[in-house]
């Protein structure tokens, strides 16, 4: 019946021309990227991961005839390697506060203030786009034993010898952090937007505070896209290198700087191999136990 | 990064559409100003400062005359500039060469992938999505690492020499470029009406021409902000291509990642400011020229 209704006079020249749409040509486009990833991406990952299972047998030269785990039962065993592996989940967790605590209001403000969003996402845009290079010559010169941040402290007399902050953890931290801040800002803005600024009306009209409101009505609303933004910040952590060793110095010894320490100046393939194939088990938990949280009912009021 | 994946999200609505709230709203919001609208106002104003201090204390010194940059500096100067190493030159060619290569590539492979993901909705489209979309989540340190292994493998096997070559190095950008011009494309694509094209068939058009002649100009901004994310990935990426170069031809931020790894010189401040102005200012105009709703996809 539906059919002969549509079959009018234009009904008809409309299924006619569908009928030339290449429906599965569509799908086809998809193949040259799909073969492409694999080639270049998947089939590299895997070989990678296959050396992590074979045996160094000196500097560069791995023997891929040997299927073991004595790489892993090094890594898993020696303390030296556990420790990093625990700083290396602390550099992410400090990462993920410093993000939230500083990304969640300043996105809050531009979702919320008509006449401040254009300009406060200029700079969250263009900041994003600087190279990370630049970012850490300006904390360099920041945050070293007599510059201005160390000086301000001494003038306001918190503290008498300089603070420990560049070739630090701390530095690293908020290296970092500076470096994802405007991408974890760019996710929460439109979550933020999503958010009827009448729920908050009403939770005010209700007789709550409005920190009742914003802890209780907008958070949990932007759970979604809070839980991104900090899998971004988690992910880019575990992933960067520059800037931690640019200024974290030696105290910041974390999984992917031992990679590459692995790889340009040990040449241990096989342990970097490992190393990597641990890093993304440790992202791949943190990202499944991070969507399972997503995916749980709401906190009630 | 992710302003490219959600880049297109409101590519349908032309920029300067946000809604604004009526005035009254506005007036008993900020009547009622608590504690907790202080204090968040307050740390977006401390996260605003964090974003560009750095920055402006990074430009500051490099016009500072002392030879190792501190500030306050004790004088200033434009002799960092004019003593620029012409290898920095050469490295910022190569780099510029590899972004725009990088760009060609993700489009040829990105621009079809993200059209097709946005009309095919049967079995596996959700699957095939996420698996162009992964390489997203890997970490760059692990990609850099094993194409590194893979090209070695490459010219051991096959004798063909990727490392150390703009085409080898562009692959490998092109891999983390792709999620992002998939994900700049394929909303948009989703948006596109099919009405033009069925006109075009109407009319007798082939696919293939309407392909070219109607869906691709309709994308045209999209593309081109994908486009521009994918040059600046590769413009910008270090721990990937650190694993890449060879020692003769170095890109820009490698090349001032290792010089920053041996010391803080005034050069080097010179050289990022240079590079951190006229990225701002390519930026900034494609703002004006896309909207800054395009390019920041909020």
């Amino acid at each position: 019946m539906t059919a002969l209704s549509a079959s009018g006079p234009t009904g008809a020249r409309d299924t006619e021309a569908r009928r030339h749409l290449p429906r599965l040509t569509w799908r086809s486009l998809v193949i040259p990227l799909v073969a492409f990833q694999f080639l270049l991406c998947f089939a590299p990952q895997l070989y990678f991961y296959r050396l992590g299972l074979a045996e160094n047998v000196s500097p560069g030269v791995v023997d891929t005839s040997v299927l073991t785990f004595e790489n892993f039962r090094e890594i898993f065993s020696d303390p030296f390697y556990r420790s990093v592996i625990l700083k290396t989940l602390q550099f992410g967790a400090m990462m993920v506060v410093v993000c939230g605590v500083l990304g969640f209001p300043l996105a809050y403000v531009i979702s919320r203030s008509d006449r401040l969003r254009a300009p406060l996402l200029l700079i969250v845009l263009v900041t994003s786009f600087m190279s990370v290079i630049v970012k850490v010559l300006g904390w360099r010169i920041l945050l070293g034993d007599s510059g201005p941040i160390n000086d301000v402290l001494r003038f306001l007399h918190l503290t008498d010898d300089p603070l420990r902050l560049v070739n630090s953890m701390t530095g690293a931290v908020i290296g970092t952090a500076h470096a994802v801040l405007p991408f974890v800002v760019l996710l929460l803005v439109p979550v933020i937007d999503q958010v009827p600024r009448q729920l908050e009306h009403a939770a005010a009209g209700l007789g709550a505070s409005r920190a009742r409101a914003l802890v209780n009505v907008v958070v949990p609303e932007c759970r979604a896209g809070l839980i991104g933004g900090a899998l971004i910040t988690f992910a880019y952590a575990m992933g960067s290198f520059t800037t931690p060793s640019l200024l974290g110095g030696k105290s910041t010894l974390i999984l992917p700087i031992l990679i590459r320490q692995q790889v340009t100046t040990t040449v241990d393939y096989a342990l970097a191999a490992a190393l990597s194939l641990t890093l993304m088990v440790i992202v791949l938990i943190v990202t499944i136990i991070a969507l399972r949280l997503t995916r749980t009912t709401r906190v009630s009021v | 990064m992710s302003a490219a994946a959600s880049a297109p999200a409101a590519s349908e609505e032309r920029p300067g559409t946000a809604p604004a709230a009526p005035p009254s709203r506005i007036r008993r919001r900020t009547a009622n100003l608590s504690v907790a609208d202080i204090g968040l106002w307050g740390i977006a104003g401390i996260a605003v400062i964090f974003l560009l201090l750095p920055i402006f204390f990074a430009l500051i010194s490099a016009f500072g005359v002392n030879r190792f940059p501190t500030f306050p500096p004790d004088g200033l100067t434009l002799k960092w500039f004019t003593t620029i190493d012409s290898s920095y030159v050469a490295a910022a060619k190569t780099s510029l060469t590899l972004g725009l290569v990088t760009a060609a590539i993700s489009t040829l492979l990105g621009v079809p992938a993200g059209i097709a993901l946005a009309r095919w909705h049967g079995r596996g489209a959700a699957f095939v999505s996420a698996l162009v979309r992964s390489p997203m989540q890997l970490p760059y340190i692990v990609i850099g690492v094993a194409s590194l292994q893979f090209y070695i493998l490459v010219a051991r096997e096959l004798d063909i020499t990727l490392l150390g070559t703009i085409g080898g190095i562009a692959l490998v950008h092109a891999v983390i470029a792709t999620p992002y011009m998939v994900g700049a494309v394929a909303p948009a694509a989703t948006g596109l009406s099919r009405d033009l094209e069925l006109a075009a068939y109407g009319l007798g058009a082939s696919r293939i021409r309407t392909f070219f002649t109607v869906t691709l100009p309709a994308l045209r901004s999209a593309i081109f902000a994908g486009a521009v994310f994918s040059f600046l990935i590769s413009f910008d990426d270090i721990p990937v291509t650190l694993f890449l170069v060879g020692s003769e031809r170095q890109t820009l931020p490698v090349k001032l990642f290792f010089g920053a790894e041996f010391s803080f010189t005034p050069q080097l401040f010179a050289v990022a400011a240079t590079v951190t102005v006229i990225t701002s200012v390519v930026l900034l105009a494609l703002t004006r020229v896309l909207g800054l709703k395009r390019i920041s996809g909020v």
